[in-house]
């Protein structure tokens, strides 16, 4: 399953292989699983690939395993504040005569995956935006004499499309990614078409671990998360 | 873990998706299994770079989950 997700390098002379396309694969599709059971809490992705249809057979099969409907949003690196935390509803401020609160991408992202292509390019302000609402679980604004904040738990897929001489992934994003997947050396013919058929965790199924005492064994939710810190 | 990696978001991180996995694989609870899983993926990201150590970083992982948990 997960093995060596080390970047994967051509056979060269003297250049130790990186691991077999079969199993660089499997993984992605092991961590791809993963996340639609607790995107939020593992806060996500750091997926190194180019443009291409290996990236996109990935995320195909993501959105197939994630809930319909807007489950996945994606974020242009450009994108204003207002429309990424929320900001003011000019026509329904007009309209009402009094100002009205507009949610965000991330808000409306809540329960769902944010996918940020080009996440290399992100400006340090934006990675941080994204960084404290990964930490807190919420978004919201305070301005134009207005405030408002709104529940946002959802998990980022940051697409790296960078080389190894270009900028990386913002630290402070990448530190809080549970994974990070290279597929950068995969070729079509090394993914395969079916995902694999995994067993659907059962409502009475509460995993416990030795190693967190923090979650009730009587917890009537499943997965548990809670806020990063 | 003796990875030397920095905070404790890698150690959270392992936490959580272990979980996650033992609930994918239907286990009521969380094991050694499923914590050597995901180590590597969750960990390899995380290490700082050493100079004087050109180890691949899976590599540096496999061998402290190995140290901790046996071959």
């Amino acid at each position: 399953m997960p093995a060596g997700l080390a970047p994967a390098v051509a056979p060269d002379a003297g250049v130790p292989a990186g691991p077999h396309p079969e199993q660089v694969w499997g993984d992605a599709l092991w961590v791809q699983a993963l996340l639609t059971v607790d995107a939020h809490g593992l806060g996500g992705v750091h997926l190194r690939a180019g443009a291409g249809p290996v990236r996109d057979r990935w995320l195909a099969g993501l959105r197939s395993l994630l809930p319909a409907g807007d489950a996945l949003r994606r974020m242009p690196g450009h994108i204003a504040d207002d429309r990424l935390l929320g900001g003011l509803d000019l026509s329904a401020t007009l309209a009402l005569g009094k100002p009205v609160a507009q949610r965000g991408l991330l808000a409306e992202s809540h329960g769902g995956v944010v996918l940020v292509p080009m996440a290399e390019r992100l400006s340090a302000a934006n990675a941080g935006r994204l960084a404290a609402a990964l930490d807190s679980a919420e978004v919201g604004f305070e301005r134009d004499g207005i405030s408002a904040r709104w529940p946002a738990r959802f998990g980022l897929l940051a697409f790296d499309e960078g080389g190894e001489d270009d900028h990386p992934l913002a630290a402070t994003l990448l530190d809080r990614l549970a994974f990070q997947l290279d597929l950068r050396a995969l070729s079509l013919r090394d993914c395969g078409p079916a995902l694999p058929v995994w067993r659907a965790p059962s409502s009475r199924c509460h995993p416990t671990s030795r190693w967190s005492s923090t979650r009730p064994a009587s917890s009537p939710r499943w997965p548990r998360t809670s806020s990063r810190r | 873990m003796g990875l030397g990696t920095d905070g404790l978001r890698g150690e959270l991180t392992v936490i959580r998706a272990a979980r996650a996995l033992a609930a994918l694989d239907g286990e009521p609870e969380v094991g050694d299994s499923q914590i050597r899983r995901v180590a590597k993926p969750a960990l390899r990201h995380r290490l700082r770079r050493d100079p004087l150590d050109d180890t691949d970083a899976s590599a540096r992982v496999e061998r402290v989950v190995t140290e901790l948990f046996g071959a």
